[in-house]
C-alpha cells in the first residue's frame, strides 16, 4: 500500500490517509479481506500521531470501506457497485462544482461549459476509437 | 474523541494551581492515557516547567490533584519513580561527571537499570564518553539526560524541552524514538516544547498554556480546526471584524489575523481563509486579542 | 537508611570529593611533617590541624555547588528516594567527612610521634583525644550551613554559607588567644580540657541532631 502524507497540502492528515486508502480500495489495489497495517504501525511509519491514524481508520469504517476488528486489525471490506458508484458520483459532483465556480468567477456563460464538456467527451471517445 | 474511558490513564491532573510572587499557574486539567504522546506548548514563562515540577513533586501545588501512574500521593509517586523517565530543562549532573559516573550512580537507585541499553543509547545518540558534563554542548547534555531517562525502561517519559538544543537530524531521531516508545500502547510520553513543528505530527494530545492559564487541552487537529488565518486588504476590515480577529497585524498593503471558525460566516470572498499551524496559533495568540 | 547511604555516596562522588579530600589531606600531612622538623616543633601540628579542618570544611559545601554552581536537588528529586533520605544523606556525608578527618588527624599524630618521639612525648594521649575537635567543628559548621543551604540553595546565599567557616575561624582564634601555652599543662589542649571536650562533644551532637530535624522539615517544604 502506498500512502504519502503532505504537510503542505492544506488538507488534514487524517483526510489525506482516508482519501488515499479509499482510492486504493476503489481502484481495486486493495482487495476485500486485505489486512491494513495496524494503527500504531502506520502512525510510526508515517511519523504521525496515533490519534490522527485512529481517526482515519474510524472514518473509513463508518463509510463502509474497512472493518476494524478489536485486537485483530482492520480489514478491507468488499465494495458493492452501488457504493462505488455513489462515491464516484459524489466526487464528480465536487469537481463539476469547482468548474462552475471557476466559470462564474471569470464570467464564462454556462452554455460554454456544456460545449466544453461535450468536446471533452468527444475527444475522450475519439481516443478510445483510435486504440 | 476516539479515546474511550476504558483506557488506563498514566497521568491525571485536575485543577492544578500554584502561586508564586510574580506568577500564578491555575486551572490545569488534563489526562494522558497509556499509549499516547502529549505535547505541552506555550510561550516562555507560561507555566510548562511549573506543571512538570508539580508532576514530579519538586514543588507543592496550592490546589488540585495529581495522579501519576495511578499514585495519588507524593509518597506513592516517589515510590514509583522507577517507572518514570525524566529529562529536565536544567543542568542536572555534577560538572565533572562523565557518562560513566552517570551510569554508576543511577544503577544503584533503579532496579530496572539496563547498562547494555544505556551504552547502546549513548552510542546511537553519539554522546562523547570522555567529555565532562559541564563541557558538553547543551544538546549533548540533553541527550545524556534522555539516555539516562530511558535506560531503566520506564513506563512514562516526562521531558521538558527535549528538542531545544538538538539539531534537526537528532530531533527527528528523537521523535522516532518516542514513537517507538509508545508503539506497544502501554507507554506514554509527556513533552513540553516551543518547537511546535515537532508536535504537530506526532502528538496525540496537546496542552496549550499561556500566562499560567490553560487555553486548550485535546487533540491537535481539533485545536487547529477551531481557527482560520484571515488575510486580505484593509478595505475589508470592518469594526466587527477588527473586534473578532485575534492577534491582528495590519500593514499598508493589508491585514492578517486569526478568526474562530464559527465567526467566518458571511465574510467577503476577498478575504483569504487559510488553515493554521501550531506556530501561527502561538504567534497570533501571543499578540493578544487586540494588538 | 540504605537510601541515605546511597545519597551520601553520591555526595562523595559529586565533585570528586573523595579524591580532592585525599589530596587536601596528603598535602597537609606532608606540610605538617615537614614543619615538625622546623623550629615550629609542636606548633606544626596545630597548623596542620587547622588546615585539615579548613579543607574538610570547604568540602562540606561541595554537594551544594556541584552542578553549575547549584546543588544536585533536581537530580536527587528524580531518584526514587524521599526528601528526608536526601537530607539524611547530606548529614551522613558531613559525619563521614568528620570521620575521615579524625582518622587522618590520628594518622598525623602517630606518624609525627613515630618520626620524632620527643615532640609530644607525654602529650600523645591528649592529642589523640583532642583530634575529636576536628569532627566537632565540622559538625557545628554543617549544623549551621546545611539547614540554610537546603532551604534556600547556595546560589541565593553564597556568603551566608561561609559564615560558619568564619565563625569557626573566630572560635579557633579565641581559643588560641586565650591560652599562651595550648599544649602545656595549663593549656586548653591539656588534661584540664577533658571535661570541656566531653561537654562540647555532647553539645555538638545535640546541635547536629536538632539541625538535622530542622533541615528535614525545611527541605520537605522547599520548592525545587
Amino acid at each position: 500500500m502506498r500512502i504519502v502524507v503532505s504537510n503542505k497540502a492544506g488538507i488534514p492528515i487524517y483526510q489525506q490517509i482516508e482519501d488515499q486508502i479509499k482510492t486504493a480500495i476503489l481502484a481495486g489495489d486493495l482487495v476485500e479481506g486485505t489486512l491494513l497495517p495496524s494503527i500504531r504501525q502506520l502512525a510510526k511509519d508515517l511519523q504521525i500521531s496515533v490519534i490522527t491514524t485512529t481517526r482515519a481508520y474510524h472514518d473509513l469504517e463508518e463509510q463502509g470501506f474497512v472493518n476494524n476488528v478489536q485486537g485483530k486489525g482492520s480489514y478491507v471490506l468488499g465494495q458493492d457497485s452501488a457504493l462505488v458508484q455513489e462515491h464516484a458520483l459524489r466526487e464528480i459532483e465536487e469537481h463539476l462544482g469547482d468548474a462552475l465556480a471557476a466559470a462564474q468567477l471569470a464570467k464564462i456563460p454556462v452554455q460554454d461549459l456544456h460545449t466544453m464538456l461535450d468536446t471533452l467527451i468527444a475527444a475522450e471517445s475519439g481516443d478510445d476509437g483510435d486504440r | 474523541m476516539m479515546v474511550t474511558g476504558e483506557e488506563e490513564n498514566l497521568i491525571v491532573v485536575d485543577g492544578l494551581a500554584k502561586q508564586y510572587k510574580e506568577f500564578t499557574l491555575h486551572g490545569i486539567h488534563f489526562h494522558l492515557p497509556a499509549g499516547y504522546i502529549m505535547g505541552m506548548i506555550g510561550p516562555n514563562g507560561a507555566g510548562k516547567t511549573t506543571t512538570i515540577k508539580a508532576l514530579l513533586d519538586m514543588i507543592r501545588p496550592d490546589a488540585g490533584t495529581i495522579s501519576l501512574l495511578g499514585a495519588a500521593t507524593a509518597a506513592d509517586r516517589i515510590a514509583l519513580r522507577d517507572s518514570l523517565g525524566v529529562q529536565l530543562d536544567t543542568t542536572l549532573y555534577p560538572d565533572y561527571w562523565r557518562v560513566k559516573q552517570v551510569a554508576k550512580s543511577l544503577r544503584s537507585f533503579f532496579p530496572q537499570w539496563d547498562d547494555a541499553y544505556f551504552d547502546q543509547l549513548c552510542t546511537d545518540m553519539e554522546i562523547p564518553l570522555k567529555t565532562k558534563y559541564k563541557s558538553m554542548s547543551r544538546g549533548t547534555q540533553v541527550k545524556l539526560q534522555l539516555a539516562a531517562a530511558l535506560a531503566h525502561h520506564p513506563r512514562l517519559l516526562i521531558l521538558d524541552e527535549p528538542t531545544a538544543g538538538l539539531d534537526p537530524l537528532a530531533r527527528d531521531e528523537l521523535l522516532t524514538r518516542l514513537q517507538d516508545f509508545i508503539a506497544d500502547g502501554q507507554h506514554s510520553v509527556l513533552l513540553s516544547t516551543h518547537l511546535t513543528g515537532d508536535l504537530e505530527r506526532i502528538a496525540d494530545f496537546l496542552l496549550y498554556i499561556r500566562g499560567g492559564r490553560q487555553q486548550f487541552f485535546g487533540h491537535v487537529d481539533d485545536l487547529l480546526g477551531q481557527y482560520v488565518l484571515i488575510k486580505g486588504g484593509l478595505a475589508d476590515l470592518t469594526p466587527a471584524l477588527r473586534a473578532a480577529l485575534i492577534g491582528l497585524r495590519t500593514h499598508s498593503e493589508g491585514l492578517s489575523g486569526l478568526l474562530a471558525v464559527d465567526q467566518t460566516v458571511g465574510l467577503p470572498d476577498t478575504l483569504l481563509q487559510e488553515s493554521i499551524t501550531l506556530e501561527e496559533l502561538m504567534i497570533y495568540f501571543g499578540r493578544g486579542p487586540h494588538a | 537508611m540504605r537510601n541515605a547511604v546511597r545519597i551520601m555516596r553520591l555526595d562523595m562522588r559529586s565533585v570528586n570529593t573523595r579524591s580532592s579530600i585525599l589530596f587536601i589531606y596528603l598535602i597537609t600531612d606532608l606540610v605538617t611533617v615537614a614543619l615538625a622538623f622546623s623550629p615550629m616543633q609542636k606548633t606544626a601540628f596545630l597548623v596542620g590541624f587547622g588546615g585539615l579542618i579548613g579543607g574538610s570544611g570547604a568540602c562540606l559545601i561541595t554537594p551544594f555547588i556541584a552542578s553549575g554552581q547549584r546543588g544536585l536537588d533536581a537530580f536527587y528529586a528524580l531518584l526514587p528516594v524521599r526528601r528526608r533520605d536526601v537530607v539524611n544523606g547530606h548529614y551522613l556525608f558531613a559525619v563521614t567527612l568528620g570521620g575521615l578527618l579524625l582518622l587522618n588527624t590520628w594518622l598525623i599524630v602517630i606518624v609525627l610521634h613515630w618520626l620524632r618521639p620527643t615532640l609530644f612525648s607525654a602529650d600523645l594521649p591528649i592529642l589523640i583525644a583532642f583530634a575529636l575537635v576536628g569532627p566537632f567543628m565540622l559538625l557545628l559548621m554543617s549544623s549551621v550551613q546545611y539547614p540554610i543551604v537546603m532551604r534556600i540553595g547556595y546560589e541565593k546565599a553564597p556568603y551566608l554559607i561561609f559564615l560558619p567557616i568564619v565563625a569557626a575561624g573566630l572560635v579557633s582564634g579565641y581559643i588560641a588567644g586565650s591560652s599562651t601555652d595550648l599544649l602545656g599543662p595549663r593549656g586548653v589542649f591539656s588534661a584540664r580540657g577533658y571535661p570541656l571536650l566531653g561537654l562540647s562533644l555532647a553539645g555538638g551532637a545535640a546541635v547536629f541532631l536538632v539541625s538535622l530535624l530542622v533541615a528535614r522539615r525545611l527541605y520537605g517544604q522547599r520548592d525545587l
